[in-house]
């Protein structure tokens, strides 16, 4: 077999193919035989018309295409090894030549990605968290309004009062812009545009009132960043908002505590796990961006479209969840898949170079991920399922699974490693910087092993 | 008669292929004036062989029905040509 290598994008190839004459020919006969078996020529029985008769009948081409469904993928495989070229996936074939035999596929390659110096690089660590009483009392607060009462009352609207109206709200008579019917708002200071709030305080229920006001120019629904609007406010009902008291009662009612000090240092705790892993997260983040920003990441188009189409089936699915159908949506917002998808490939193309540099940084560092870990993981996710946690975790093991999941731990692990290196809190497994190919086909062994067979 | 005009086609089936291997003897449909006169001539000329035999055989008109409709398979005339040993007439080759 003849193959020779033509790079024609950046981590794309096209190869031409010219496999032996012998192959070809067996393989055509082959073929041959089959068609004769599923188009019967008349006069002979279901695959016994003489090879040269089918491929007179059929066509050379028809034969070779046959033969080549059967024949292209080891074609391929053996072509892709003899041209030493690592493809990121399988590529279809068009044929140049039927006499000889020459075909000719483009392929995508696997992404390489050169890993920055990050023994060089350092970040400056997140500070450790500290809770704070007010933070505390916050979040006591957050609990309080949850559990809150709502009692109509008869006296004008107050800060801090929920109300039920219904709100229009125009641009020069003509566009209208709010339209809300019997609506639930809690008046605070925090409500948009600035002013509003202030502008309904001493309201009574029935009342209405206009009043016209600017948005920012920022906001953040771009409809009606900068606009001057005339609204049209009528109360229906005004509420009094009664919180609770904080009290013994109040700890009972509102999670399953004794006493309102251990409410406050059961919540205490957990506010300060979570903070603690905010700030691991955005320490991580940091660092990322730092090896990201240091490497550079060579990629084919091909690479990038999956995972634009990783994205989109994504958000398809998240959407499914809330009942809505994909293509329903992309009418409500008034735009065509194709602008979807534009929209997603920024987001795209940075997801692939982080976990690109993620996945290099984890076989140059050595990581890996033992599969008791996997199945720990399994286990956690499948307990979280209650009574369904057998089927879950069937499905789970599944390979596909397995797999995504092995390299989420370890993506994971990876990124904590990153951060705790750049904030030198360890050394580098790999020592010097061109011992890093060494460490890398070391890798590679390793995770060969310890990948969950499928 | 015209040596042009007496070949119709080879008949290629698998029983043909066989009397081929075993018997040396090629089929052809003929047209029904031609003689086995003409048959030898045409084939002699046209492929550049030495014909040993001919053996013709009428195929007779066959009645067919279509539903409703009466009609007929139209009959020909075949001819069976043995050649001399070594000469052969290659429509296709290989099998």
């Amino acid at each position: 077999m003849k193959v020779t290598t033509e790079s024609v994008a950046t981590r794309e190839v096209e190869l031409t193919i010219e496999p032996e004459a012998a192959f070809v020919e067996k393989a055509m006969r082959e073929a041959g035989r089959h068609i004769s078996r599923i188009r019967p020529l008349p006069g002979y029985r279901p695959g016994k018309a003489p090879y040269a008769l089918v491929e007179r009948t059929f066509g050379r081409e028809t034969v070779l295409n046959e033969a080549l469904q059967e024949h292209w993928q080891g074609l391929f495989s053996q072509a892709v090894t003899d041209a030493g070229v690592d493809p990121y996936e399988a590529g279809m074939y068009e044929v140049v030549s039927t006499e000889p035999v020459v075909l000719k596929t483009r392929i995508p390659l696997m992404p390489v990605t050169t890993l920055g110096d990050y023994q060089s690089l350092h970040i400056e660590p997140e500070p450790e968290p500290t809770l704070t009483e007010e933070r505390l009392d916050e979040e006591i607060e957050m609990v309080r309004r949850r559990h809150a009462e709502y009692e109509p009352v008869e006296r004008p609207v107050e800060i801090g009062d929920q109300i039920v109206a219904t709100i229009k709200g125009t641009v020069d008579d003509e566009d209208l812009l709010v339209d809300r019917t019997s609506s639930v708002l809690n008046v605070n200071a925090d409500m948009t545009p600035p002013g509003f709030a202030e502008s309904i305080v001493g309201m009574k229920a029935g009342d209405s009132r206009q009043f016209t006001l600017s948005y920012p120019a920022d906001f953040e629904d771009e409809n009606l960043a900068g606009k001057t609007v005339q609204f049209d406010v009528a109360v229906e009902t005004v509420r009094q908002v009664n919180l609770p008291e904080l009290n013994d009662e109040f700890a009972k009612t509102a999670g399953d505590y004794d006493t309102l000090a251990e409410m406050r240092t059961t919540l205490g705790e957990r506010l300060e796990y979570r903070m603690k892993g905010e700030a691991q997260k955005r320490e991580m983040a940091v660092a990322v961006e730092a090896l990201v920003s240091a490497s550079s990441v060579e990629y084919p188009q091909a690479a990038l479209e999956t995972e634009i189409n990783g994205i989109i089936e994504a958000r398809r699915r998240q959407l499914q969840q809330l009942g809505f159908e994909f293509e329903k949506y992309l009418e409500m917002v008034g735009r065509t898949f194709e602008q979807v998808r534009e929209e997603a490939r920024p987001d795209a193309e940075r997801n692939l170079v982080r976990q690109m540099v993620i996945y290099q940084f984890a076989r140059v560092e050595g990581l890996s991920i033992d599969p008791a870990e996997v199945s720990q993981r399994v286990e956690r996710i499948a307990a979280s399922y209650g009574d369904r946690a057998d089927q879950v975790r069937q499905q789970l093991m599944e390979g596909r699974y397995q797999m995504s999941m092995y390299m989420d731990l370890l993506q994971e692990r990876a990124m904590e490693h990153l951060a705790d290196l750049l904030t030198g809190r360890v050394q580098p497994n790999a020592k010097q910087p061109d011992a890093q190919q060494e460490a890398e086909a070391q890798a590679t062994e390793q995770s060969d092993q310890q990948e969950p067979s499928e | 008669m015209d040596i042009y005009r007496v070949l119709k086609r080879p008949i290629l089936t698998e029983k043909t292929n066989y009397q081929v291997d075993t018997l040396h003897t090629y089929s052809f449909e003929v047209d029904v004036r031609a003689t086995k006169y003409d048959v030898r001539r045409a084939v002699e000329a046209l492929f550049d062989v030495k014909v040993q035999d001919v053996n013709v055989i009428r195929i007779h008109d066959t009645a067919r029905r279509f539903g409703r409709y009466y009609g007929k398979q139209s009959g020909y005339k075949k001819a069976l040509v043995r050649l001399a040993p070594g000469d052969s007439i290659s429509f296709f080759e290989g099998v």
